[in-house]
């Protein structure tokens, strides 16, 4: 059966053209079964993470598609656009749009603000002075999940490398006419994936997390597209409220 | 292995491969590299299966408008509680669809979703808390605080996560 399998692979892939791997479909059967790191695609992840701090200023726009899972079990797939822009160490705007729900969150250094601009509300609260250490505070304390926060955590200490039990090259892709090559991670609770652009500019182009601890294990997609060294004034990252908009509470989260 | 079996385990790896892409592509500059292989099968139209299961079937009894979902992770490397319980309508009215927010205090069709929680409009409970707003509310800001006043309840707005929600109150005044 192994064999059909892997013939069946070869020809999906020839049907595809897709295959660089048509050469080799003999490869040895005997470590199929051993959980792998791949310390290539370890090395691939720290570079893109290097990559990723060493860039100053940026704007990224992402599509971002999330499943739901209702009770009945079914996943249902909602789409959104989310564009972010920061300047390091301490500025960050993101907005999160879809025709039924739009919030920009800002971050000027000190403080965070979301803003719901349809309802007219807005809330904030004190923060620390990164970007990493606010979107730490603002998941765990307020349970404010920025997206793509991740851009900000891969490199630093708040990403845990150690967590990683499988690391898997799943070979290149193209996202947006862009080449990247396709790494596939297990960690306790969560797969992911991440394709990274090659070359010196390593930067993630496509990000898939999918939540193992749900068994319908929903997933979030998203697709980004990169404008490295862009980034609004300085001014644009604090937030001035519009005169009818009004300020209520953030709940702190019991932790 | 019958002909038919064969069959269709290769129509199911090249589906399964023509969605997952390269999950079967074993280069050999590593031999540790991908070892994945298909397992299931994916439908690859949504109309194409088995006849019972018809997707356009229209029964107005199943419509549900609120229903729990659980969001996923959004992030690999922020550490939370992963499930998160969101009430949310899915089944939406198209024409009142577009261009709401979620949180809208007039969206018609959250209104009704809301009976659940907030069913007594009359005697509505201090401290519980709604995701949306019965009808005819007018917002008043007292001492600086912004309230939502409808009928004879009070609700004050407040952010959990990003999700704006309303706690009723006693009367601020």
């Amino acid at each position: 059966m192994k064999e059909i399998v892997r013939l069946a692979g070869a020809l999906a892939l020839t049907t595809l053209g897709a295959g660089p791997a048509l050469a080799q479909t003999a490869a040895p059967p005997s470590q199929a079964d051993k959980a792998t790191i791949n310390e290539k695609a370890i090395e691939r992840l720290k570079a893109m993470g290097a990559h990723l701090r060493s860039l100053k200023a940026f704007t990224v726009a992402a599509e971002v598609t999330t499943d739901l899972v209702l009770d009945s079990g079914q996943k249902i797939e909602f789409g959104q656009t989310v564009e972010m822009s920061a300047r390091r160490p301490g500025m960050l705007v993101a907005s999160v749009k879809s025709p039924v729900r739009s919030r920009k969150i800002y971050y000027d250094g000190k403080t965070v603000t979301v803003y719901a601009e349809k309802l007219g509300y807005y809330g904030t609260f004190a923060a620390p002075d990164t970007i990493a250490a606010t979107l730490e505070a603002a998941a765990k304390k307020y349970a404010i999940e920025v997206p793509l926060a991740d851009l900000f955590l891969f490199g630093t200490d708040k990403s845990d490398l150690s967590a990683i039990t499988e690391a898997l090259y799943t070979g290149p892709q193209s996202v947006g006419g862009v080449p990247c090559d396709n790494f596939a991670f297990r960690q306790p609770d969560v797969d992911w994936q991440v394709c990274i652009e090659r070359g010196k500019n390593a930067l993630p182009r496509k990000l898939v997390i999918t939540s193992t601890d749900v068994p319908q294990q929903p997933q979030r997609r998203s697709v980004l597209t990169w404008k490295p060294g862009t980034a609004p004034a300085a001014t644009a990252f604090s937030f001035k409220p519009p005169k009818d908009a009004k300020r209520i509470a953030v709940r702190e989260m019991a932790s | 292995m019958s002909t038919t079996t064969f069959r269709r385990s290769v129509l199911a790896c090249m589906i399964a491969l023509s969605f997952a892409a390269s999950l079967a592509v074993t280069p050999a500059a590593d031999a540790r590299e991908v070892k994945a292989q298909a397992r299931g099968n994916v439908n690859a139209s949504a109309n194409r299966s088995a006849a019972s299961r018809d997707v356009h079937r229209s029964t107005t009894s199943r419509d549900v408008s609120r229903t729990n979902v659980d969001v996923n992770r959004s992030n690999v490397n922020v550490n939370r509680n992963a499930n998160v319980n969101v009430n949310r309508h899915v089944d939406i009215d198209v024409d009142h669809g577009w261009d709401n927010d979620w949180d809208d205090h007039h969206h018609p069709i959250a209104t009704a979703a809301a009976v659940g929680t907030a069913v007594a409009l009359t005697s509505a409970v201090v401290g519980s808390i709604v995701r949306s707003l019965p009808p005819n509310c007018q917002t008043l800001v007292v001492n600086g605080i912004s309230y939502s006043q409808c009928g004879g309840t009070w609700y004050q707005p407040q952010y959990a996560g990003t999700t704006v929600q309303y706690v009723v109150v006693n009367p601020p005044r």
